[in-house]
């Protein structure tokens, strides 16, 4: 596994900044991986700023030298590298190949405002939502609005998941923001749309993820410390919030969340590390309830309890999540794993955000307002 | 034949005489209290299908009905691309509608409503639809601008038995320089004024025009319940209502725009409007229209059935649906900082 | 810059002028903004209906300034922030467009809304037009 610091690479082109994180997992292979056995690439970006919408798997590979090979872009919108991640997966199982890459980036930083806001927008549906003046903090503050009326979740309790996640990404060197906030800063901080004010909403960021998935059988040529993928799955739904039956839930995530558990052979209860995709605060507490940790509507409940800080019950964005951690679209899923992988082997960069002997992690990645979502599973035993 | 209905809409901003005080130190409109002021995503054609909508809903026609639409304005947002189309398909209307837009002119509300009762009586088709909306914006650092307001009436009229029997009408021309125009390109209407020189020139043509519709008619002032004269401010217009010999009783329906402004090619559609929703069984009405360089039309009418409007949508209603803003904010709604 | 052309927004004007959705032949069901199959049964035989525009807010919420799609740049530049919803149409489906006429303190779930017609921003130096919801003044 592989990951850049997530925040800003002025210097870096997207590609290179991809093959800082590629050449970071081929290091992380301690006992030694030549790149030429890796047979089938997937990058996931969704290509901000135009500046290599076309062939861009090209301009990676050539960038991380793994030229020759078939390598394809995976464009899910947030959930690219966790599509990405999945067709490795694929790959892999499938017999097509024994090694395969699965990764993703994106540079978001580098725009100016009007550029970046048209691009923010791009996940969503144009036609009727964009149009309506909506923005992608507006779509999930509709879902929130739906939530706090549907189950009586408080403001407040959207804000505890920033603080919490903000605490976590204070620990976090290769986190964008390593800054606590109060709870008092939270609940005051101007509005974007509300119910969800500036600290609801996660950053732009540039960034960088890279995992190599090989046939269990050979791990062990590579690294001392493999880490099993147990389960994946994926979901889809429809692209306009509007159009869909219920706001507080996604269903691209329970379907996706189903399909990694029974190919895991596990359950919520298996699960005491997370890192699920906190776009905006409220996808946290909609993410408790559509991965099974808790009951439908009772997510705002789940993390006033504390429930979810690392250390309780389940460990939930240990990393600071993409609230803290930073979001650069294209890279986040695969850098959810990465996040997963380094607390199964205990080896998390800083000790405080250690969640004592996980077995098993899992990691939800959504794309746009949830009309793509995987979940995938890792372990370090045997899950079945 | 004659009219079956009508519609109206106020837009809800509206901004006191105080507030061109406090902005300018003078307001120059001395008739007006307040006026209506289209919001930033209003214009002519969307007041125009609130009108128009809202007289299909006071008639409970179907839009399916309607076999022409006139649309009358001297703000209209298109100076090419019909916006009557724009008004036609927003309703709902047929394709084989036929659709006009009518310019030029304050005056041109009360000719397209004429030309619309024209189609039904000319048997092109049974029932028509004219609106007239208008948005007309002055220089703002000019005096002119101070009097200009917002707003939307449309009427239906249709052939066989109606509400409003028309008994008839006349149309003048008569040319004359610098009293109200806007030259092709320009946004804003402007005037030189000329003072007691535009005065004579219009007190001519609305004598000359009021006084030979009735001579055509066999009619009298004292035949009239109500007479409107539109296109002059209205203490003028109740002026020169008594100089034809009308009492002020009969004259004070023009002063319902001292709520909404002078608006333009609207004032006469949505003063008839105010008269046919409170003018009573057999009662008669004499509107006259003046243009400035143009000319004047008048239109002689009687009231032979109920016209109301549904829930919500009388002009009392719209009037007192009400939110008000300072000078900055119209200067901004009204986007005259150059951001179209 | 990729936008919204004109035969993308002119495909739709029926919907966004005058709000003409298609009932299913098939289950009944009226869809909007019209789909290749129905939403519900997924046949695909339909009839024009002129929907009211009258409903209520299911969800809403408050753009604040700065936060707009570039579309609505210029009028986030002249008012500032801006509210959106989602209305329940009467007739069973969801339409997101922005709230008018409206204060902040009246937006609720539940509020009954109805449609009016607006300019909803300019491209291609033509005016797209469409509906925005306001507070119902009839019912």
């Amino acid at each position: 596994m592989g990951q850049t610091k997530f925040g800003d690479h002025p210097t870096l082109s997207a590609a290179n900044l991809f093959a800082q994180a590629f050449n970071d997992a081929v290091a992380d292979a301690n006992k030694g991986l030549d790149p030429r056995l890796i047979r089938e690439a997937y990058v996931g970006t969704l290509g901000v700023g135009g500046g290599q919408l076309g062939n861009f798997s090209a301009a990676a590979g050539e960038a991380a030298k793994i030229i020759g090979v078939p390598i394809t872009r995976v464009e899910n919108a947030c959930a690219s590298s966790g599509f990405a991640f999945r067709c490795a997966f694929l790959a892999v199982a499938s017999g097509i190949c024994d090694v395969a890459l699965a990764g993703g980036v994106e540079k978001m930083r580098d725009l100016s405002p009007d550029r970046l806001r048209y691009w923010l927008g791009v996940s969503g549906d144009t036609e009727w939502e964009r149009l309506a003046g909506m923005t992608f903090a507006g779509v999930y503050a509709l879902m929130a609005q739906r939530h706090i009326h549907q189950y009586g979740t408080k403001e407040e309790q959207l804000h505890m998941v920033a603080v919490k996640n903000h605490k976590n990404g204070a620990d976090n060197p290769k986190a964008q923001l390593q800054r606590a906030i109060t709870l008092d800063q939270a609940n005051k901080s101007a509005s974007v749309c509300n119910p969800l004010r500036l600290f609801d909403c996660c950053p732009t960021s540039d960034g960088a993820s890279a995992a190599i998935l090989c046939d269990e059988e050979i791990a062990r040529r590579f690294t001392d410390t493999p880490i099993r993928v147990l389960g994946v799955g994926a979901g889809t739904d429809r692209l306009a919030l509007f159009q869909r039956e219920d706001f507080t839930t996604l269903q691209a995530t329970t379907a996706a969340a189903k399909q990694a558990y029974d190919m895991a052979g596990l359950g919520p209860k298996d699960i005491s590390l997370a890192e699920v995709h906190d776009c905006f605060t409220i996808a946290e507490i909609m993410a408790y309830e559509d991965l099974g940790f808790c009951q439908k509507g009772e997510g705002g409940r789940l993390i006033e309890e504390g429930a979810t800080q690392i250390g309780g019950p389940i460990s939930v964005n240990a990393s600071g999540g993409l609230k803290a951690k930073g979001h650069p679209i294209g890279a986040t899923g695969v850098g959810q794993i990465y996040e997963i992988t380094n607390q199964l082997r205990g080896k998390v960069e800083k000790s405080t955000r250690q969640v004592s002997n996980p077995k098993f992690g899992l990691a939800q990645n959504v794309g746009g307002s949830g009309a793509t979502a995987t979940v995938s599973i890792l372990g370090v035993r045997e899950g079945r | 034949m004659g009219i079956i209905g009508y519609g109206v809409y106020i837009p809800r901003q509206r901004i006191k005489r105080e507030e061109y005080q406090k902005a300018w130190g003078y307001f120059a409109a001395r008739w007006l209290e307040e006026k209506a002021v289209a919001d930033f995503d209003e214009d002519a054609v969307t007041m125009a299908v609130e009108a128009a909508s809202n007289a299909l809903r006071n008639t409970g026609y179907d839009a399916s009905l309607i076999d022409a639409l006139y649309f009358a304005s001297t703000s209209p947002p298109y100076a090419e691309k019909q916006n009557a189309t724009t008004i036609a398909t927003a309703l709902g209307c047929r394709n084989d509608t036929a659709t006009m837009d009518v310019t030029s002119s304050p005056r041109c509300g009360l000719s397209a409503l004429l030309s619309c009762l024209d189609y039904v009586d000319s048997l092109r088709g049974k029932t028509s639809l004219v609106v007239a909306s208008d948005s007309p914006s002055g220089d703002p650092s000019g005096p002119f601008d101070h009097q200009l307001g917002s707003g939307a009436a449309a009427i239906i009229l249709g052939r066989g038995l109606a509400n409003g029997a028309v008994e008839g009408s006349i149309s003048l021309t008569s040319e004359s320089l610098g009293e109200r125009f806007r030259r092709d390109g320009q946004r804003f209407v402007t005037t030189i004024d000329l003072g007691r020189y535009h005065d004579a020139g219009s007190e001519g043509v609305i004598l000359s025009c009021v006084g030979e519709l009735m001579k055509k008619l066999g009619r009298s002032p004292k035949d009239y319940d109500f007479l409107a004269i539109l296109g002059v401010d209205p203490s003028r217009g109740i002026e020169l209502a008594k100089k034809l010999s009308f009492e002020e009783t009969q004259t004070t329906s023009s002063m319902v725009l001292g709520k909404i402004g002078d608006v333009g090619a609207a004032s006469s559609l949505i003063v008839l409007s105010k008269l046919l929703e409170s003018a009573s069984f057999k009662q008669r009405l004499l509107l006259c229209a003046y243009g400035p360089g143009s000319g004047a039309d008048a239109l002689s009418l009687v009231v032979d059935g109920e016209m109301k409007a549904a829930s919500g949508l009388s002009l009392d209603e719209y009037l007192a649906r009400k939110s008000y803003i300072d000078y900055a904010s119209y200067l901004k709604i009204r986007r005259f900082f150059g951001a179209s | 810059m990729a936008y919204v052309s004109i035969p993308t927004y002119s495909r739709s004007i029926p919907q966004r002028y005058a709000l003409i959705g298609a009932k299913c032949k098939s289950c009944g069901a009226v869809n909007f903004p019209a789909t290749l199959n129905c939403l519900k049964c997924g046949r695909n035989e339909f009839e024009p209906l002129k929907l009211s525009g009258k409903g209520e807010i299911y969800s809403y919420t408050t753009i604040s300034r700065g936060g707009s799609p570039p579309e609505f740049s210029i009028q986030q530049n002249l008012v500032g922030s801006y509210h959106v919803a989602v209305v329940e149409l009467r007739e069973g489906p969801k339409i997101v467009a922005q709230m008018t006429n409206c204060k902040p303190e009246e937006l609720k779930i539940g509020l009954p809304v109805e449609a009016t017609f607006r300019r909803v921003y300019e491209d291609d130096g033509m005016i797209r037009y469409g509906v925005k919801f306001m507070p119902a003044r009839t019912t």
